[in-house]
């Protein structure tokens, strides 16, 4: 018995002695607070940026995608695309070698690879994946600042509400290439099989209040057949934008306070809009399980014509399309609208869907960095950044891609957005750090709020408790 | 000194042993023991994805852990699991076992198969195929209940119902084991006791009750130890079927351990948590132990 003590005495002293002596990691570049950094005046950054490093590097780049994966119509595969483009790039800067690879989700079905390459101090130079995967990087003061790889013209192309998510401050820690704008989708031919094609919104402007939309619900839900109005998918942090969406049409209800570093979504103006949400899952119109629901569960439902109207119209335009061509399902007719709005405010902007941006890993050696911006300035570019974006069925962020598309799934939310503007649903109102966190407290709390008798003030009161003391602990610039 | 030299001793005498055994040592020791150690180290140290930029805390990383309401919520739940799943494997395993027993030889095969194949089948499996069962609109659940006119119900995404599925799920592949071990408990009793039972005029139930059972009592330590072990680690069925929601009310630890370090990258957090399990799984093994010491096992 007497072993006991002092066996846990040396299984102290080792453990300790174990994790003090884990070797600062060479290639791991040493963790800053992401504070915002003084970004370099546009002018010099744009002469910066053409300046040639003298010196042969290697730029280790990794793309989120898989391999094999064809990015246009004529079967190009992204690798080869990606040869070709670094192809061509490597003419004009004969000492880059561009370490590329595509990467995928893991077998656990995420991108476990890369926090694996961080953790052991071996991430890429630049990494490209959606927005909110490469924040995380950036919360733990891990990416560079990107501001001295564009150009005054650049900032100016960029898309508003895109580009603020992508800075923090001054510090532009990300650079987008690709949003998908999205609105709403309706099965017309639901309605169409109704007699209720009265209720659907009318052009020019494609656009419900929160009233119409009510009513229309109600027209078409018919549970007693597994057809249901709408859902909302709460079963995992990263469906927060379906539900993120709804806000937009809401204007005075802000979700975080950018200024003050408070979440807001308590405020009277907010609970208006979950409880106006709260009615359409109180009236069964909307797929039982929201709080356990993803969007992979909730596919089927659309495909079968089992729900009417769904936001993130362009994902479901695309899986419509693959599972017609496909043979798998018959073709039906569908519509592309505005998120309802309060009937006191003005048409609901249209919704972001997460960008893919790049993010460049701290570095030590300064010629490499800049040659690192300048790979990035050059993929930045609108004739490269665009075929990533259409490449991945999205949209380029930038005004002065000229980018127009035939495709109503894309014409319409483009034309939407130009019109009404766009809204960002997952920085909603700004970005925090310690976000990966925020989002996990946000999902709970959405499962919380699709319950029966849920007190919503109660549930929004205990986020932004919980996500106010998640931002506290933040790194002080 | 002496020790060290007569452990030497030992070790040149029967070094092929040794060497036989030493594959699963060095295993042991790279796999296990080391990262366990390191572990328990970096559990006083704030540390996310850049390790070498680790941050010594101390035992502040555990002093905020039982301040956290996920964590007070989820080591909760995750005794919930073990005071529900546990008894309940050891009274649903004996009962087949008892009713298993007396059938010929071929019928005990056909049902120790059938019991234990789900328990081979994995976690992992079988919650693919309960997540159809549970499906709200298509499952094969709320089909049968609507039968009998009874609402559907949305088992994965309501409290406390999320809970309790994951329950009934993970029974079904952990009283598999428990019924074989029961089954040889049972066979191993002598029949004389059992014939001065039947002389001494008890009947089926007072025997199950006076004899078998008491006779069974190391088998019943053994499962409860394994079985208490075993759903303290509980994780897949959790990840496969509700996330952990809603709202943490059906988390378990291990499974807020794959959060907080694979989602949210905070590894020092990640290892308190896992220290805590270890600390709580040490204390249930000293006890039953203890208890096995008692039986004279």
């Amino acid at each position: 018995m007497k072993k006991i003590p002092f066996l846990f005495v040396v299984i102290a002293i080792l453990s300790l002695l174990l994790a003090a002596c884990q070797p600062q990691t060479a290639e791991t570049p040493a963790a800053e607070e992401p504070a915002a950094t003084e970004a370099a005046a546009p002018e010099e950054t744009a002469t910066e940026a053409a300046a040639e490093p003298a010196k042969e590097v290697t730029i280790t780049y990794w793309a989120f995608g898989s391999e094999g994966a064809v990015m246009n119509e004529s079967g190009e595969l992204w690798t080869d695309w990606y040869a070709k483009v670094f192809e061509e790039y490597k003419a004009e800067h004969p000492n880059v070698t561009i370490d590329f690879s595509v990467k995928g989700y893991d077998a656990s079905g995420t991108t476990l690879f890369i926090d694996t390459a961080v953790a052991a101090g071996t991430p890429p130079d630049i990494y490209f994946d959606t927005k909110f995967r490469v924040k995380k990087y950036f919360d733990v003061g891990l990416l560079e600042d990107l501001g001295p790889a564009l150009t005054e013209a650049d900032l100016a192309a960029y898309d508003p509400a895109v580009f603020a998510g992508s800075k923090s401050g001054d510090m532009v820690w990300s650079i987008p290439a690709s949003g998908g704008y999205w609105n709403m989708i309706v099965n017309k031919s639901l309605f169409d099989k109704a007699g209720k094609t009265d209720l659907l919104p009318k052009a020019p402007d494609f656009a419900w209040t929160t009233e119409e939309f009510m009513t229309a619900c109600k027209a078409i839900n018919d549970p007693a057949n597994d057809v249901y109005c709408t859902a909302f998918f709460a079963g995992s942090p990263s469906m927060d934008s379906a539900t993120n969406q709804w806000l937009a049409g809401f204007p005075d209800c802000k979700f975080f306070d950018q200024d003050a570093k408070h979440y807001t979504v308590n405020s009277p103006e907010c609970a208006e809009a979950f409880t106006f949400l709260h009615t359409i899952y109180d009236e069964g119109l909307m797929v039982p399980g929201a709080a356990g629901l993803i969007d992979d569960t909730t596919d089927p439902y659309w495909l079968n014509q089992q729900v009417a109207v769904l936001g993130q119209g362009n994902w479901y335009d695309s899986i419509t399309k693959k599972a017609v061509g496909e043979g798998t399902i018959q073709p039906f007719d569908y519509m592309f609208v505005q998120f309802p709005n309060n009937p006191a405010a003005p048409v609901t902007p249209v919704g972001m869907s997460n960008p893919d941006v790049w993010g460049v890993f701290k570095q030590t050696d300064p010629d490499k960095l800049q040659a690192i911006y300048d790979l990035v300035q050059y993929m930045q570019r609108p004739e490269i950044a665009s075929q990533i974006a259409v490449g991945w069925g999205k949209i380029p962020v930038r005004s002065d891609a000229n980018f127009s598309s035939e495709d109503p799934a894309v014409a319409a939310p483009l034309e939407a957005a130009r019109k009404f503007g766009s809204y960002d649903p997952y920085f909603v109102n700004g970005v925090p750090c310690n976000y990966t966190d925020v989002r996990g407290a946000w999902a709970e709390a959405r499962q919380a709020f699709w319950q029966d008798n849920a007190d919503i003030q109660a549930v929004l009161d205990e986020f932004v408790t919980r996500a106010d003391g998640i931002i506290a602990e933040c790194p002080q610039p | 000194m002496t020790k060290l030299k007569t452990l030497a001793h030992e070790i040149r005498r029967g070094w092929t042993g040794y060497l036989f055994i030493a594959p699963g040592y060095v295993a042991f020791i790279a796999f296990m023991l080391i990262p366990l150690l390191f572990a328990i180290g970096l559990s006083f140290y704030q540390s996310s994805f850049d390790i070498s930029a680790r941050k010594l805390v101390g035992f502040a990383q555990y002093v905020q852990l039982f301040k956290d309401p996920v964590f007070i919520k989820t080591l909760l739940n995750t005794i919930k699991y073990t005071l529900v799943i546990v008894p309940a494997t050891v009274i649903i395993s004996m009962l087949l076992a008892l009713l298993i027993d007396p059938l010929g030889m071929r019928a005990q095969s056909f049902f120790r198969g059938a019991f234990y194949i789900p328990g081979v089948a994995g976690g992992v499996v079988l919650s693919v195929v309960w997540l159809w069962i549970f499906n709200p609109t298509y499952g094969l659940l709320n089909f049968i209940l609507g039968i009998f006119g009874i609402e559907p119900k949305t088992w994965l995404a309501t409290n406390p119902l999320s809970f309790w599925a994951v329950c009934a799920v993970v029974l079904t592949f952990t009283v598999g084991q428990p019924i074989i071990l029961f089954l040889a408990g049972l066979a191993s009793i002598p029949q004389d006791i059992m014939d001065a039972a039947t002389v001494d005029g008890a009947n089926g139930l007072q025997k199950t009750f006076f004899v078998r059972m008491p006779l069974l009592r190391p088998v019943i330590l053994f499962v409860l130890a394994t079985q208490t072990i075993q759903v303290f680690q509980l994780w897949e069925v959790i990840y496969m079927l509700t996330n952990g929601g809603p709202y943490n009310t059906s988390n378990s630890l291990v499974f807020l351990i794959f959060q907080t370090a694979f989602i949210n990258a905070k590894y020092g957090k990640a290892s308190a948590i896992g220290v805590v399990l270890l600390i709580i799984i040490l204390f249930f093994t000293f006890i039953q132990l203890r208890l096995w010491r008692d039986t004279d096992v």
